[in-house]
This record gives C-alpha cells, structure tokens and sequence, in this order.
C-alpha cells in the first residue's frame, strides 16, 4: 500500500527514494511546474499571446481567434467524454477546427505558422527547475528508467520537442500525455495505460508530480507511490504573479509592474546564483528598463512608418551615446540598414563655422563656468589657436585663455569683426565642413529617402546643425530624430521635413513625472556611452574618411578610460535586461505606452531616492562633455548633514552645482529630506 | 526592479502636492486598496496551506 508523501523538495524525494531503490524499476514524473517552471502566473498568457499572433498574421480580431480557439476547445472536449474518454483534447485536432471555426482555412501554411509560434512562446516561457535536473540526473546515474507524465492538450511529439528545447529530453524513455490518449492523471486512466504498457506492477513506480489530486491521490488509488511536490515558495510566487496579472487589466502603471515582474522571474531564474557586481545589478534593473521600453518605442515607431508607406530606409546612430542603442538594435535583430556614425556636438558646431564666427556662436564656449575665453572657442570650433592668439593681443587679449564674462566685451566684438580673423576661421570651417560632409556621404546619408538619427538626446543639436549646413542639398533626406528624452531648450524651429522625438521624455509634452531622465543626464549617458573618446574631428587616409578621436593623454579622457570597466559592467546588465524584456513583450504584447508610467515611477526612484549604496558607486563615475572642454564634472559630493540646514544659503548653492542633488540626502533617513527637496524643487520648476 | 504600490503612491504624492499632477506613475488609491486587501487575505487564507492540511489529513 502506497504511502502518504508530501515533501517540499527534491533533496527529501531523494532520501525518501534511496533505500526504495531495489523495489523501483520505473520512476516517473509530472512535467509541468515540477520538472519545468513557468515565468509567468498563468499559462493561459501563452495561448493569448499565440492569439495575437495569428491575429496579426491573419487581420482577424485577436479577440476573434481566441473565442475561436475557445469554441474549438469545447466542443472537441464535449466530444471526447462523449466517446467515454476523459475530458481532453490534442492540439493536432484542435488546430484544423481552430483554423475552421476562424474562418481562416484558405491562409497557406496558418497551421504550421501556429504550431511554430505556440512551440517556440512556450519555449519562452518554461524554464528546468535546477534541483529538478540535479534529481533526474541521480537517478539517471541509478539506472533507473524514468518516464515523463503529463496532463497537456500539446501531443506527445510537441513535449517532446519542448524538451529537446530546453535539453532534458534524454532523461526520458517515454512520454505518457493525455492529448495522445484521450486520459488524464486527474482521472486515474493514465496512470493504468501506462502500467499496461510496461507491463509493470504498480508498487514497482513512483511518481512525483506538484498536483495533489492527479499526481498523488490517483496515482496512490492505482497502487503507485505518489509524491506530492509541495513547493511552498513557488507556489507563492505563482499566486503573487496571478494577483499581478489580474491588476494589469486596470491599466495605469499595473500593467508595467506586471511587465517588470515577469521579466525579473525569468532574469532571476537564469541568473540568480552568480554574484554581479553592483553595476550590472544597476544596468539590469534600472537602466535596463528605461533603456529597453525606449528601444522598444523606437521598433513601434519604425513600424509605424513602414505602416504609412513612409519607412525609415537607414537608421544611424550617433555617437558616442548611440552606440548601446547600436548593440541593443543588433541583439533584437532589426532589419533597417543601419551604422554607428561618429557625429559629435564638437564636429557639428566645427563645420558650421563655414560661414564665418558670429558673436552669438563664440558666446556658447562662455557657458561652462571653466571656460578659459578664446581658448575655449578654439577648443568648441576646432580653431587654430595659434594663428589667432596674434590677431587677438591687437584687440587687447594679452591672455589667451583669460576668462571671458562679459558676453558684450568689445575687445570679442572687435576682434570678430576683423576680417583676417574671420578669413581664418572660414577657411578651418570649410575644411571641417567638407571633411563632415564626405564622411556623411561615406555613411549613407544623402543615398536615402529617410533616414533616422537615434540618440540619447537632449536638444538635437546633431539633428539641427546637420539640416543647417546641408539641408539645401537636393538629396538631403527626411530626418526623423528620436531620443531617450528631447529637452530642446536652445533651438525650437528644426526646419522642414526634420522630425524630433523624444520617446521616454519630450518636453513638448509638458508631463512633470516624464522629465526625470533630464534630472540627472549623465547617469544616461554614462550607461549608454562607447569605451570611445569622442570625435573632435576628420582626417582622409587612403581615400577614406575616418574619425579623428580625442587624445587617450587628455586628463577628462584619463578619467573617462579608469571609468570604462564600470560602465561595461553597467552595459551588460542592460543587455541582460533587454534579452529578457523582449521575451515578456512578445508574451504578453504590451507596447511601450503601456509599460512606460511604471518605467517613470522607476526612474524616480531611482533619481530621487536613491539608496546609499546607489549614492556611494555611482558617484565613482566621472561624466565628461563633449563640447570641446577637457571638462570633468564630479558627480559626487560631500552627503548633506542635519546641521547643514542651519547654513540656508551655503545648502541652496551646493544643491545648485550638484550634479545629483538627491544623492546629497543619502545619510538622511527614510527618504523624507528627498521627499521634501522633491516638493520643493517641483514647486520652482516651470509646469 | 519590482517595487511596491505604496512606495510609487508617495512618490507620486511630491508631485499631487507640487504641481497637482501626480497620476503618471500613482496606482490610485482604490486599486492600490484592492491590491493591498487581496495580499491580506492570500496571507489569511493561504490556499496552499489549505491544501498541504487537506492532504495531511486525507486517507491515502
């Protein structure tokens, strides 16, 4: 007589088992949720996400081919018990009356489509639990048979190549599935069909299985020895995810924190056990989701052109930020021709020097409080300072590099408006123009109808100065401009035929809760720069025009280069992330407006309250700027202490220059100082 | 990665009580209260637990 047996995992089923062994001559186990776990609360997601695919394929109503599928369903059950079988149906006959019940019969090759995308979604949605395959392989080792049981509507050949898939089905000699007999567990027959067919006595098997019901009291009722796989931790995971599920039908940020939910199962599931550093941990659950939804956003907004009869035909990225947006694209497989194109601020406002330097040019170098005067206009526009450090001690600049401050200095009027000065400057600038512009020829650009610009962001600049030294060519394309966040602050008229768009944030929207990337810039733009330096300009090599990139001896780049293996770290958890948020998107079908109020509400902690270990690593970073300075700004400061606040104004200015004001509250408790900066800061900001 | 309904209403609460739009990332309190009620009463009434007393005391 069978025992009753409960254990709560496969190490007790083992011991249990092992002293048993020389009675036992079959062992046999349940495959769903015993063998192999599911990254998702409900496995019904896997059938309404093979709906949506055949809606798409077919343009019949998702909604359609699912009441379809549920009617097919039905009454090929009703049938079977009917026949005096039990309650099932096999995915082989309910595939044609699907297709029929559809009205989808005449689509060439539906069926295959179908059975492909339901194979491979629940690919994707399985995984081999790790003490599972520890215990198949012990008793593998025990040469002992072991049999796979399953109540499942999938026949015998598809769970067999589910198996293959994730490389367990070796450990198999036989699949029972009740799809292929017409007979459950649930209901005793198949444990009896099975025993028939090994011609076996029932007290010479076990089987183990995570249902109560079919995999222990029916097996115990036929004389097997059942187990119940009681995994208490699984099962409340499961129930934790089902909750999410059902909340994800209300919309808002539910849907995101369900999106998120899967997509850290499936991550934990592959990668739990080995240790990550800190920046990977970073990247994958925080950078991670930003990066993936914006990337995401990108594919739709793609889609939606070629939907218009308006495709993109070349999409570029822009360097130095463009280049994890580049691998990320690679990883997901896009189809769009596309290339990393070194384009910097630097080159741009170089070229756009062509016609001359005017005053309100020379004064963006002022705008860094470094600024060292006319040394730094050489250094933004790629100037010969040495030919013009002459002219300018005529004007009165005994000092090169002194400190300009006031932007109506008449010495700088003065000294532009002389003409060999500006003959200098055309001259470097139509050299610089025309290196640029046979790069951009090299690249591609002017050999489409449209073409795309992806970058992190924040004003255009590329976007605008591109439109504004070239846009008068016949072939310049149509540019369509997307950003993680488009903040355009200097420049509101991009011209004709030049679309922005910032998809995680875009000011234009006016939205407070989607403007915290542009809170803290650099942290986006560390964690998708290239180990690179950035292009200060071009040079012709064998007919070739290549990059020239800033020295590795400059001390913003030294800074940048001991920065690099952190920033590599935080890449591969971003990638990490995006292997995983691809998966759990194809699953469950949300776009990126679905997912994105949650990715805010993550950002914002992230920014606003961030924890004293995100406080104390990230602010090891050093962020440098690409405009022409050897600039390196700290983003790291002293942390805030209580007594701070009795020095009102010194507190306000040091919150001023900080970088990441939040991380200064790092000692402060529980996140109130953060909460109440917040308030504050949100109160001074324009609505 | 996965943070808690609370956590994201008071954040959003800096907003409500800045600017008066903080709905972006809020879970709104009504379904924040039903996402709360269901989670007390999963712990109140385990249904696994349910089940591993009822196979405890089943005959086999």
């Amino acid at each position: 007589m069978p025992e009753k047996l409960v254990m709560r995992d496969w190490l007790s089923i083992r011991e249990w088992l092992e002293p048993r062994l020389p009675n036992i001559r079959y062992v046999s186990v349940d495959i769903f949720d015993t063998i192999l776990g599911r990254y998702v609360g409900d496995p019904q997601e896997v059938q309404l996400a093979v709906c949506r695919a055949v809606a798409e394929r077919t343009g019949i109503a998702a909604e359609e081919v699912w009441l379809a599928r549920q009617q097919a369903e039905q009454a090929l059950r009703a049938e079977a018990v009917q026949a005096g079988a039990d309650h099932e149906c096999s995915y082989s006959k309910l595939l044609p009356r699907w297709i029929k019940t559809m009205g989808a019969g005449a689509i060439p090759e539906l069926a295959a489509f179908i059975r492909q995308t339901e194979l491979d979604l629940e690919t994707a949605t399985l995984y081999v639990k790790p003490d599972a395959q520890v215990f198949l392989d012990w008793v593998q080792e025990q040469k002992i048979e072991i049999i796979a049981m399953s109540d499942m509507y999938l026949d015998g050949d598809l769970i067999r190549e589910l198996l293959r898939r994730k490389g367990i089905v070796s450990y198999f000699t036989f699949i029972y599935v009740s799809a292929d007999f017409g007979m459950g567990k649930y209901s005793g027959r198949l444990f009896r069909q099975m025993l028939k067919v090994k011609g076996v006595d029932a007290s010479q098997v076990a089987h183990i299985g995570d249902n109560p019901v079919s995999d222990r009291r029916m097996a115990c009722r036929e004389g097997i020895q059942g187990v119940w796989l009681y995994e208490k931790a699984d099962l409340r995971r499961r129930e934790r995810q089902a909750l999410s599920a059902r909340m994800a039908q209300r919309g808002g940020i539910w849907q995101g924190r369900y999106f998120f939910e899967c997509v850290q199962v499936r991550s934990q599931q592959q990668d739990g056990l080995k240790p990550r550093h800190f920046f990977f941990r970073y990247g994958r659950d925080v950078l991670g989701p930003a990066f993936s939804v914006f990337m995401q956003g990108l594919q739709e907004r793609l889609q939606q052109q070629a939907a218009a009869k308006q495709p993109v035909e070349k999409l570029l990225f822009v360097a130095r930020d463009g280049f994890l947006f580049e691998r990320m694209y690679q990883a997901a497989g896009g189809r769009i021709p596309s290339a990393y194109v070194y384009l910097s601020r630097r080159v741009i406002t170089a070229a756009s020097t062509a016609d001359g330097l005017t005053r309100e040019q020379a004064r963006v170098a002022f705008y860094n409080p470094k600024q060292r005067g006319l040394e730094s206009v050489c250094k933004v526009y790629g100037l010969p300072a040495e030919e013009l450090r002459p002219l300018a001690s005529e004007y009165g600049f005994q000092d090169f590099a002194e400190p300009i401050h006031d932007w109506e200095d008449v010495r700088l009027h003065n000294f532009l408006q002389d003409q060999q000065v500006q003959a200098i400057i055309r001259r470097v600038g139509q050299q610089h123009k025309s290196l640029l512009q046979r790069y951009l020829e090299q690249v591609g650009f002017f050999s489409h109808q449209r073409v795309a610009l992806v970058d992190i962001g924040w004003n255009g600049t590329v976007q605008k100065f591109l439109k504004q030294a070239f846009g008068q060519r016949q072939d310049f394309p149509v540019l369509h401009g997307y950003y993680f966040a488009f903040v355009p602050k200097m420049y509101a008229d991009f011209g004709d035929n030049n679309i922005c768009e910032g998809i995680v944030h875009d000011a234009r929207r006016g939205n407070a809760c989607e403007r915290i990337p542009a809170e803290f810039e650099e942290m986006f733009e560390q964690g998708a720069r290239s180990q690179e330096a950035t292009t200060v300009g071009y040079r012709e090599r064998n007919g070739v025009i290549e990059p020239v990139l800033k020295a590795d001896t400059a001390p913003d780049r030294q800074a940048e280069l001991a920065c690099n293996i952190l920033v590599t770290q935080m890449q591969q958890g971003i990638l990490h992330h995006w292997e995983h948020f691809r998966v759990v998107q194809r699953l469950t079908g949300y776009d990126s407006r679905q997912v994105l109020p949650y990715v805010y509400g993550l950002l914002e902690r992230a920014v606003v309250y961030p924890t004293r270990e995100e406080a104390r690593e990230l602010t090891k970073l050093a962020h440098t700027e690409d405009f022409g300075h050897d600039h390196v700004l700290e983003l790291g400061n002293r942390a805030l202490r209580w007594r701070d606040l009795l020095h009102p104004r010194q507190l306000m200015r040091r919150l001023e220059l900080s970088a990441w004001r939040y991380a200064l509250f790092d000692r402060m408790p529980a996140g109130i100082a953060n909460f109440a900066f917040r308030m504050v800061y949100l109160h001074t900001v324009k609505k | 990665m996965v943070l808690s309904p609370a956590k994201l209403f008071v954040y959003a609460l800096a907003f409500r009580f800045s600017s008066g739009r903080g709905r972006c990332f809020s879970p709104g309190l009504k379904a924040m209260a039903v996402w709360y009620a269901v989670r007390f009463r999963q712990f109140l009434f385990d249904r696994s637990a349910a089940k591993w007393w009822r196979a405890k005391f089943e005959r086999c």
